[in-house]
């Protein structure tokens, strides 16, 4: 690896742990504030476990598929790894129409980020977390095109490499969101 | 040599699914354990680390290459700032409720 190479991805390690910093912000909120429902919509009443799984495994998919396609572009195969591209920008959409039509029901509900602390907060955390998803798809996106019309040197890897960082990254929020937000919501 | 293998993503992948299925399946049926609502909780905490830590060895490879140690470094650093944002809320708050019930 060359200089170069290395310095912007230590760059971009340090804008991924301020990112982290944004969500632990918005994690702690969440936990604070889980119980000040201002005798509106609790967790438990609002949340469905079966939904949150399926969000799960399609973020969990997701990162798998962007895994295989990293190890196909370091082998420069081009076809397979826009094949598991796509296959991730798939799974990523279908998350996010799945969180998309979750909210909807909720402000339908009337349990919309008005509503009371709880709420807000959970939108919040949830929502910039749905915010991250979108830009990583434009992003793999534009990397899918990268990969079409340039040839699979070393710094266009590096450029692949990090955005699929950036995917498994969202996942690892995830993992977070769902044991916080739907585990501890739903059971305390 | 480990690098960029294939088996090693399917196991991290198969790994992380059957921790996920574990955690839904504590969410939807905490009794199933014996366990309380508090516990489980507690237990679905430690299966998302153990699944945080599955996927970053198995997907993420940069941490075995040569100069990755300043990445860890700055990880380790950021990962304890981390720990006392949430665990500082959490025990500030808690307290600051004790005192609000009294008065």
């Amino acid at each position: 690896m060359d200089d170069s190479v290395e310095t912007k991805l230590f760059g971009f390690w340090i804008y991924l742990l301020t990112d982290l910093l944004i969500f632990t912000v918005l994690f702690a909120a969440f936990i604070v504030l889980r119980d000040n429902t201002f005798d509106g919509p609790v967790g438990r009443e609002l949340f469905h476990v079966s939904t949150a799984l399926q969000e799960t495994l399609l973020l969990l998919v997701s990162t798998f598929t962007c895994s295989i396609a990293m190890f196909a572009v370091h082998r420069k195969r081009k076809t397979t790894a826009v094949f598991w591209f796509l296959i991730t920008i798939a799974c990523g959409f279908s998350f996010l129409c799945i969180e998309w039509s979750e909210f909807s029901q909720f402000v339908h509900k009337g349990a919309s980020w008005r509503r009371s602390g709880f709420l807000s907060s959970f939108f919040t955390l949830v929502g910039t977390h749905g915010l991250h998803v979108s830009i990583g798809l434009l992003w793999m996106a534009v990397c899918i095109v990268l990969i079409m019309i340039r040839p699979l040197e070393k710094n266009h890897i590096s450029k692949i490499w990090r955005m699929a960082l950036f995917w498994h990254f969202l996942d690892f929020v995830w993992i977070f969101i769902f044991s916080i937000v739907y585990g501890m919501g739903y059971l305390i | 040599m480990l690098k960029h293998t294939l088996t090693i993503r399917i196991v991290g992948f198969l790994g992380s699914l059957i921790l996920t299925l574990a955690a839904f399946a504590l969410i939807f049926n905490p009794g199933v354990l014996h366990l309380n609502a508090r516990q489980a909780v507690i237990a679905i905490l430690v299966l998302a680390f153990i699944q945080f830590i599955v996927q970053f060895l198995c997907f993420i490879d940069t941490w075995r290459e040569r100069g990755a140690t300043w990445n860890l470094f700055v990880f380790f650093s950021f990962v304890s700032i981390v720990l006392i944002i949430i665990l500082g809320s959490i025990w500030i708050m808690d307290h600051l409720d004790c005192h609000m019930m009294m008065s």
